[in-house]
């Protein structure tokens, strides 16, 4: 299972095989995908055969890229490698790559979305323009996957895609899980907006599209709601507490920790 | 002394066949070499046929590791069939969670990709109640071209998690799961035999193992299951557990909620 002392191009080659499941991989279970065996390998090696290791991937990510072709499980591991390996060269080849695709018509579709979601996973993220012009070179093949890679980088500009997403109970149910991801990593005072936003956007939706998506803006709210009457039932008791106990047991300063949305009940 | 199976598979075949297979087999790892030695789930014509394929292999000019793992391939699920009626009710297994991550994105086809499969499954791990998320989960499948499986030979209608530990630590022990670190985060997953549509369950051989370092072929040949061998050290004495393998399956019959375990 070593490669230490294997050259350069010996451990190009032999991830190239590793890749294809050919090689003894640490796997923890006997079906794992070989790029976690990879990754888990590397933990363990010498920096220089590090280096090497991921030199090879960037190298096979470069002959990857000059015509896009290869067999589908090869490249969705080699894909997933590079994601975890999070090199900004190979994303930059990526992306290059995905706006030729509709000059590679041999791709395979699946192939354009592991290269896509390839790019929505790795660091640095594309700009909105970049998946705006994915999103519109084909919305049905394309739409889940630049929507996520909006949402990631400029959500607002997201909500502007909804009313053009495939109107499909799927696409729907696909959306209001990645909402739900980003309304996750919003700070709270931005989460009101955020919702409502979207739900100003519904209308312009299809409707089993809408459907998955409503009934998520609509928990959100409830949530939001539910906080407002917390920070409103907080404050009164606040007050209460100060007519009984006198202005000096008043607190002096409001915590934002206690009350993290109290700013959206104003 | 009666001859082992793997003497007997070996007697069946001819002397230059014999002597490639010995030949190679004393070059791979330790424990695949005292494997294939000590199998006993295989029929004796299923065994010569994986043999004689290792050397059909081996001529085409692969390292007999690769030879090994590419007859093996051609030889899954030989292993007797457990008969309907004594079939374990509930099954589980656990897995990698971006390996489970990675299998939930592939099945997709775009709605999600890897890291939100991820954060998903650490989000809607303990719950019963996955919105929309479920009909993503219930699309992936199980593993991957075969799936390792373990029940509660006690019982088989409850959750065989429920007589492990719970730790990482423990149930990677119990299962015989090598190669784990601290920064792998385990996914339990269990399921109804049932709902997921009654897939053939076999005893484990050899070649469902291929070289995977930490199987352990069982010495009974009427066994109709195959045992785990604990990972060692083993401080809490933990014991074998049952395991089978099935055809690469949907989640259609998992169960909630599925439990996310860090290391």
């Amino acid at each position: 299972m070593s490669i230490q002392g294997l050259d350069h191009d010996e451990i190009r080659a032999w991830l190239e095989r590793a890749l294809r499941g050919q090689e003894s991989l640490p796997l923890l279970t006997r079906d794992e995908f070989p790029h976690l065996g990879i990754v888990r390998l590397e933990k363990t090696l010498k920096p220089a055969t590090r280096d090497s290791l991921r030199d090879g991937a960037l190298q096979l990510v470069r002959q990857f890229c000059m015509d896009g072709r290869g067999e589908t499980a090869y490249v969705q591991e080699l894909l997933t490698l590079a994601a975890a390996f999070k090199q900004p060269e190979a994303v930059q080849m990526l992306a290059r790559l995905a706006d030729k695709f509709s000059d590679l018509p041999d791709i395979s579709t699946e192939i354009q979305l592991a290269v896509l979601a390839a790019l929505v996973d790795m660091p640095p993220p594309q700009s909105v323009e970049f998946w705006v012009r994915i999103f519109n070179r084909d919305p049905e093949k394309y739409a889940g996957l630049a929507l996520s890679g909006v949402l990631a980088i400029n959500p607002a500009r997201a909500i502007e895609l909804l009313p053009k997403m495939p109107d499909t109970e799927r696409a729907g149910q696909a959306t209001a899980l990645k909402l739900d991801l980003t309304w996750d990593d919003l700070r709270p005072e931005q989460r009101y907006r955020f919702v409502e936003d979207i739900r100003a956007v519904l209308v312009q939706c299809g409707s089993y599209f809408a459907g998955p998506v409503e009934a998520w803006v609509n928990s959100k709210s409830k949530v939001i709601i539910g906080r407002v009457k917390t920070n409103e039932s907080l404050e009164s008791l606040g007050t209460a507490l100060k007519k009984y106990l006198g202005e000096e047991f008043s607190p002096k300063v409001r915590t934002p920790k206690l009350c993290p949305d109290f700013c959206l009940a104003a | 002394m009666s001859l082992s199976a793997y003497q007997q598979a070996l007697a069946g075949l001819t002397d230059h066949v014999r002597k490639k297979v010995e030949d190679a087999r004393v070059v791979l790892p330790d424990q695949v070499s005292r494997n294939i030695a000590d199998e006993t789930a295989l029929a004796i014509a299923d065994f010569m046929s994986l043999l004689h394929q290792f050397v059909v292999q081996l001529a085409s000019g692969e390292s007999p590791r690769q030879a090994w793992v590419e007859a093996c391939r051609t030889h899954k699920r030989k292993g007797c069939i457990i008969n309907d009626a004594d079939c374990p009710e509930i099954l589980g297994r656990a897995k990698g969670l971006d390996d489970h991550a990675a299998a939930i994105a592939r099945t997709s086809r775009g709605d999600l990709t890897k890291e939100q499969a991820r954060k998903l499954l650490l989000k809607y791990s303990g719950s019963v109640d996955l919105g929309g998320f479920e009909t993503f989960l219930r699309e992936a499948a199980l593993g991957s071209y075969l799936v390792w499986a373990t029940f509660d030979p006690a019982d088989s209608r409850v959750n065989p998690f429920d007589r492990l530990p719970r730790t990482h630590h423990g149930i990677c022990t119990a299962l015989g799961l090598g190669h784990f670190t601290l920064s792998d985060i385990l996914i339990v997953l269990v399921w109804d035999h049932a709902d997921s549509g009654y897939p053939p369950l076999h005893r484990p051989t050899v070649a469902d193992a291929e070289d995977y370092p930490y199987y352990r072929p069982r010495p009974e040949i009427d066994a109709r299951w195959g045992l785990t061998e604990p990972l060692s050290p083993n401080p809490d004495k933990l014991s074998p557990q049952p395991e089978v393998v099935m055809p690469e399956t949907t989640s259609q019959g998992l169960r909630l909620p599925f439990q996310v375990v860090h290391a």
